[in-house]
């Protein structure tokens, strides 16, 4: 199994927590109180079911102040299946543990029961398993037990290690199968009791088994008589049949000769019958021959009259087709006429149009010259206007240039006026120069002096601080220079203290004065050196005032000088436009503005004029053109349409002689009519007879067949009559009347025998089944001794097996151990790594065996040290979780606790290789070795409050 | 063109037997990954987390690591670094030593920040991005436990700096302290391959560190050299080293080179199941190994697993005496010496290391029914009828009337024979 993700809430310091879990080794790592061991106790409780204490786990468990606790896991079972396990637990005791799907959260499974069960068959545990005791004794043993499991006495030690080796099975089967042996020998004495009931009734049956065998001999005779009786009927019938046979035939053949005769005489009455019809054949024969030309005459006629017809037909169609040509001929005529007309029209319209064009024409060329003399003149009027308006322009700049450089002189002024203020002041400011230069020669004396009188200010407060001291310990009466107990220092020896320290302070006073008055001197001093630097830099900036001065003024002039040759220039212009001045430019400027503008408006009124009777003429020839061509077209379709009339002209006469060859047609059709009616008679007479001739093969063909019949019919008559007289002399009936009687009397014989059979048979069946009733019960017998006998085996098995289970678990837990001994052995050598080895023997009793040169020593656990013991239970633990579990992940709670440094490092070292069992292994510890051989550490920091 | 060196797991101060030696041996490494850098003037040096083996640094360790870095310092060579689980700042020092030589500017350590935003540009102090004239460098720490979600992270936020413009025309160069694919070789956490695929897709360069072996994968862009030096006695010494890379545009050229280490052996040798002079056997086969494998002018890392099955009282090892036999003949510094033999008394029932819970229950229990006189083909049979007793048993009483009574009372009446 494999431990994904947890989450906590509300559980122990953790308010809502989540941990990710990955393979190999997860190193949970933290402060004590930081919540590692909430994070297994968890695991615990969600997945295993451990709860620590067992009592009052609820209130240990659920965040102080809280109600209701959660934890979730997400694992993945033995088949590599994802799980989510959620168990709540709250103090109300609404509690829960569910199963859930992963995908959509559905339950699996809920209730303690089921859910420790469901997660016992996921993760690879035994059904007889428990859980808790698992996860307590193996998966995650808790710090305080982990070492004491293996100091306990040799009884404690098989009570805690028995169930975990899973040998608890055996002894309940031992005892949960004594009702099982008990019942089992209970159950074969019932079977020995009915074995003597059933011999008894074996007993009771032989009798009637003996009447059966006599019977069933008696019977057999019987049957024995009623075969020969039979056999003898056979023979005597066999003859008795034959004679019957014969006796049936000479009547068969005496009806056949009756039937033959009456035959006879119907053929001769059919052979008259054709006979007469063969006269009336000939009479026919006559007529026929008498009507044959008629008929002929009238079968040609009809043919005739057949051809006239179609012919008369032809000669109706041609004539219609010369009445259609001449309608079409008549309705070309009238179109030729109608388009000849359209033509006189459009001619007359042309003729029309070319008046008018060229009237108009003369009219548009008067108009255009006289519009080209008017733009001339708006050309003119523009160009005087340009003028006017470029020394407008000109003039107007100048002036803003002028006021311009007139403003930027009344700034340059005002700027001279301010400088030159700057160089007033300088006068006055050499002169307070010199007198701070005369200040400042005195500087360092004053500083010498502070020096000095900040020099005995110190001294003098040292001695009165010295002076004080002395007198504070002379008071006690200890000297103060000796430090020893002295009667001079009291009394007289205070007073004279007192008197020089009031002298000293006094003095300290004077001293103090007169450095507040140095003090003043040495500010003065510092304020006049800073005014003696700005009044030196004031001095340097008037030499850079007073060249802007002269920059200042140069500029004032130069700008005059530009406004007078402006000025200049205004009165160049106007000169040379032969003005007197700007208002008279105005002024002419304006009316030549209104006279330009009347004139371009009449100009483009003009214009749009003579563009539209230009349009104008352009149109009226297009239409000319238009009807030009239109004549033309006519002119086409006539030609076209007269062409198509002669044509149909030459069709007419093509159809007119063409008519020519039906001429005397009716004539013809009425005088065959005639010679139709005439034949019409013979024609019928002649197909009536025919039929009656042609019948005549026929009649003469049945008569020759019926002759033959009659023939045959004799011949057969005659045989017949033979055949009779044969059978007659065979036939005795005097034997025949013998043989019946005998017959009669055997079958008479035969019926009694058959009566008594069946009177036996009866009785037989009676006795049949009580016989076969004993042979069942024979049968029976022989089976209930058998299962009797194989009963007492079954029952000596399950004793047998009984002593084999109550054995087993010794051996079993035998082999367990020294399996887990050999493991641990091995890992004990990998983290120990000295001379010694591991044992782990019979009554889970530790051992460690330590290899001094050539002697060997042999430790109980107890005498083990600490850091021994841990490492020998850490061995243990890992082997019995590799070989009693296949759950594939282990907890290891501060496994180093006891160790030294150099055992905890070669445990952090080896770790991996011990642990390559497990898919995950978590190491629970608050010293960091682990960290740099852990791929998935879990740091915790205490939660500050 | 940009050109510098990768290395990472420098691990210096790890010296897990006390050993002076091995201690210096960590040191020697990292100096001659330092003579490289100097001698091909790279653009910088990156070391790719766990430069420290501890978070606690003692002064000796301290003065190698400045000892390396003021020369690199000389040299003008920059260093950045990212936190491997071995040095990042711990619970107890929120402080840790690298930040100490990032303040003092011997090397520019890059970090993410754990808030909303994980990657912040370089601030003259503290930053995970930092912008060489010639590359984009980004240190991304040891992600730990929540690996696959950090990364996820990462690129999201990259994705959008890159979307803002945030990087222009140079190439970008991630440092990882984490595993790439390693889940079963080294049975570790770390992440999966596709997992960082979203990230080299719209990097140039994935420069790994954590796992010790070498590891690369040029398509996927993911570089791990491996550490410099053996930190463990059982890591193979004759492939450790650093790489050396030139990257122009798309253009990436690497180049694996060695570091000359101590070199160690990790042998496991199995015994004969004969007789033998178990002494001479072992050192037979370590003096070939080591003529074949190792220089001579160096002690040597020794470690031995010594396993098999032998008869109590025969073959016995003690450990004292061999390490001695070896020191006379083969020059080694350290020797680790387990012996995993398991004696056997003769009367032991023999049943193989490997055979399982149930299968132990099964051997006995069936030799059991045979000692108690039945015949090889009833053996099964009885088997059966115990196991069946087992399941049923559970439940509490059995008796001849219940249904498991029946199935059993049925079951030993189909067994013919008695025993």
């Amino acid at each position: 199994m494999k431990i994904l993700e947890i989450e906590l809430e509300n559980v122990k310091c953790y308010k809502n927590e989540k941990f990710n879990f990955e393979n190999g080794i997860n190193f949970i790592n933290g402060l004590n109180g930081a919540g590692k061991t909430s994070i297994i106790e968890s695991i615990g409780f969600c997945l295993f079911d451990y709860k620590i204490g067992k009592t009052g786990f609820t209130s240990y468990y659920i965040r102080r102040g809280e109600k209701k606790a959660r934890v979730r896991v997400i694992f993945e079972d033995n088949e590599n299946e994802k799980y989510i396990v959620e168990r709540k637990i709250s103090t109300t005791s609404n509690n829960s543990w569910i199963v859930k799907d992963i995908e959509n959260e559905e339950e699996i499974v809920s209730g303690e029961e089921d859910v420790r069960n469901w997660i016992k068959q996921h993760i690879g545990l035994y059904k007889d398993d428990n859980l808790s005791d698992i996860y307590e004794n193996i998966i995650s043993v808790p710090q305080g037990m982990f070492t004491s499991a293996f100091l306990d006495s040799e009884k404690n030690r098989k009570a805690k290690f028995d169930p975990i080796f899973n040998l608890e099975i055996y002894r309940k089967v031992f005892l949960n199968t004594a009702s099982l042996e008990s019942g089992m020998k209970n159950k074969k004495m019932e079977i020995e009791k009915e074995l003597e009931v059933s011999k008894t009734k074996i007993e009771m049956l032989k009798n009637e088994k003996q009447e059966y065998e006599k019977i069933n001999k008696e019977m057999e005779n019987n049957k024995k008589i009623e075969n020969e009786l039979t056999e003898k009927y056979e023979k005597i019938n066999e003859i008795y049949q034959k004679e019957l046979k014969i006796k049936e035939s000479i009547k068969k053949h005496e009806d056949l000769q009756r039937e033959k005769e009456l035959k006879k005489l119907n053929i001769e009455e059919k052979i008259k019958l054709y006979e007469k019809q063969k006269e009336r054949i000939e009479l026919a024969k006559k007529a026929l021959n008498d009507n044959k030309l008629g008929y002929q005459e009238y079968i040609k006629s009809q043919k005739i009259q057949k051809e006239l017809q179609i012919k008369q037909k032809e000669y109706e169609k041609v004539k219609d087709d010369i009445r259609r040509i001449e309608k079409d001929i008549v309705s070309k005529s009238t179109f030729i006429a109608m388009k000849n007309e359209n033509i006189e029209h459009s001619k007359k319209e042309t003729e029309k149009l070319i008046i008018e064009i060229e009237k108009n024409l003369e009219d548009y060329n008067k108009n255009k010259s006289r519009i080209e003399k008017d733009l001339i003149k708006i050309e003119e009027k523009e160009n005087d206007l340009r003028t006017f308006e470029e020394a407008q322009k000109n003039i107007i700049d100048l002036k803003n240039k002028i006021n311009e450089n007139i403003l930027l002189i009344k700034t340059k002024k005002e700027l001279l006026i301010e400088k030159s203020k700057l160089i007033d002041q300088e006068e006055s400011l050499i002169k307070s120069k010199s007198e701070l230069l005369q200040l400042l020669e005195r500087k360092n004396e004053i500083e010498n002096k502070i020096k000095i009188l900040g020099e005995n200010k110190v001294k003098i407060i040292s001695t009165i601080e010295q002076l004080k001291e002395s007198k504070k310990i002379a008071k006690t009466g200890i000297c103060p220079y000796l430090k020893t107990e002295c009667i001079n220092v009291k009394g007289k020896t205070q007073e004279e203290y007192e008197s020089e320290i009031i002298k000293l302070e006094y003095d300290l006073e004077t001293l103090e004065n007169e450095i507040n008055k140095v003090d003043k001197k040495q500010k003065e001093i510092l304020k006049a050196e800073t005014m003696l630097q700005s009044a030196k830099e004031k001095l340097e900036e008037n030499k850079n005032v007073k060249k802007q001065i002269q920059i200042i003024t140069e500029n004032i002039s130069k700008l005059e000088e530009d406004n007078e040759e402006f000025n200049s220039n205004i009165l160049d212009y106007l000169k040379r436009n032969q003005i007197k001045s700007i208002e008279e430019l105005q002024e002419k400027m304006k009316i030549l503005s209104t006279s330009f503008t009347e004139l371009n408006k009449n100009y483009n009124i003009d214009k749009t004029r003579l563009e539209n009777q230009k349009n104008n003429i352009e149109n009226q020839k297009n239409k000319k053109t238009d009807f030009e061509n239109n004549i033309q077209e006519l002119n086409k379709t006539i030609k076209e349409a007269l062409k198509e009339k002669s044509i149909l002209e030459n069709d007419k006469k093509e159809y007119i002689n063409a008519t020519k060859k039906y001429i005397g047609i009716e004539n013809m059709i009425e005088e065959n009519n005639i010679n139709i009616e005439k034949n019409q008679e013979a024609y019928n007479m002649y197909i009536q007879n025919k039929n009656e001739v042609e019948k005549e093969a026929e009649i003469t063909l049945n008569i020759n067949n019926e002759k033959i019949k009659m023939k045959q019919l004799r011949e057969e008559i005659l045989d017949n009559e033979n055949e009779i007289k044969k059978l007659e002399e065979v036939y005795n009936k005097k034997d025949m009347e013998e043989n019946e009687q005998n017959l009669a009397k055997i079958k008479q014989d035969i019926t009694k025998i058959q009566t008594i059979i069946e009177t036996q048979k009866q009785r037989i069946d009676e006795l049949i089944d009580k016989v076969k009733k004993l042979e069942q019960l024979l049968q029976n017998m022989e089976k209930q001794e058998k299962y009797y006998n194989k009963y007492e085996l079954a029952i000596e098995n399950i004793s047998k097996i009984r002593q084999i289970i109550k054995q087993a678990p010794d051996d079993i837990s035998e082999i367990l151990i020294q399996k887990v001994s050999r493991k641990a052995t091995q890992i004990y050598a990998k983290i120990a790594n000295d001379n010694t080895r591991l044992e782990w023997r019979e009554k889970y009793e530790v051992i460690l065996i330590d290899n001094i040169g050539d002697t060997k020593i042999e430790k109980e656990f107890r005498q083990l040290s600490g850091g021994e013991q841990m490492s020998a239970a850490l061995a243990i633990r890992i082997a019995m979780l590799e070989i009693l579990t296949n759950v594939k992940i282990g907890i290891l709670d501060e496994p180093t606790v006891n160790m030294d440094i150099e055992r905890r490092q070669r445990l952090a070292e080896i770790i991996e290789d011990i642990g390559g069992f497990f898919t995950q292994l978590f190491i629970v510890s608050h010293d960091d070795t682990f960290n740099s051989v852990t791929e998935n550490l879990i740091q915790l920091r205490t939660k500050e409050t | 063109m940009v050109k510098f060196v990768h290395c990472a797991d420098i691990h210096l101060g790890a010296n897990p037997f006390e050993i002076e030696e091995r201690f210096e041996d960590m040191g020697k490494a990292f100096s001659q990954v330092c003579k490289f850098a100097i001698k091909e003037k790279v653009d910088f040096v990156l070391i790719a987390g766990d430069f420290f083996h501890n978070k606690t640094v003692n002064p000796r360790t301290l003065e190698q690591a400045l000892e390396e870095l003021e020369k690199l310092k000389k040299a003008n060579i920059p260093v950045f670094l990212t936190e491997g689980n071995h040095d990042m700042s711990s619970y107890t020092h929120v402080y840790s030593w690298l930040q100490f030589l990032s303040s003092r500017k011997d090397i520019i350590l890059l970090k993410t920040v754990k808030n909303d935003k994980l990657l912040n540009f370089w601030n003259g102090k503290e930053g995970a991005i930092y912008e060489h004239n010639k590359a984009y460098i980004i240190g991304l720490g040891y992600p730990g436990s929540t690996a696959s979600k950090y990364i996820q992270k990462i690129t999201d936020e990259l994705k959008q700096l890159i979307k803002d413009n945030k990087f222009i025309n140079k190439p970008i160069i991630c440092m990882l302290h984490s595993g790439i694919n390693r889940f079963v070789t080294e049975s570790m956490g770390g992440l999966k391959e596709e997992e960082i695929e979203g990230l080299t897709n719209i990097i140039n360069y994935l420069a790994l560190g954590h796992i010790h072996v070498r590891y690369e994968n040029v398509d996927k862009k993911y570089f791990n050299p491996g550490s410099v030096e053996c930190v463990r006695i059982t890591d193979n010494p004759f492939n450790k080293g650093f790489y050396f890379v030139k990257l122009e545009e798309n253009k990436l050229e690497t180049e694996f080179k060695l570091v000359k280490n101590r070199n160690s052996l990790s042998l496991s040798i199995d015994i004969p199941n004969e007789e033998i002079n178990i002494y001479d056997y072992i050192l037979e086969i370590i003096k070939k190994e080591y003529e074949e494998k190792c220089e001579k002018n160096q002690k040597i890392m020794l470690q031995i697993k010594i396993n098999g099955i032998a008869k109590s009282g025969t073959m016995e090892i003690n450990i004292q005496e061999l390490k001695k036999i070896i020191k006379n003949e083969i020059p080694v510094l350290y020797q680790d010496i387990m012996n995993l033999i398991i004696y056997v008394d003769e009367q032991e029932i023999k049943i193989s290391e490997d055979v399982s819970r149930e299968e132990i229950d099964k051997i006995v229990v069936k030799e059991k029914i045979e000692k108690a006189g039945y015949k090889k083909d009833e053996i099964d049979d009885i088997y059966n009828i115990i196991t069946l007793l087992k399941e049923c048993a559970e439940n509490g009483n059995i008796t001849i009337d219940d249904n498991n009574g029946k199935d059993i009372e049925n079951m030993l009446l189909n067994i013919s024979r008695g025993g």
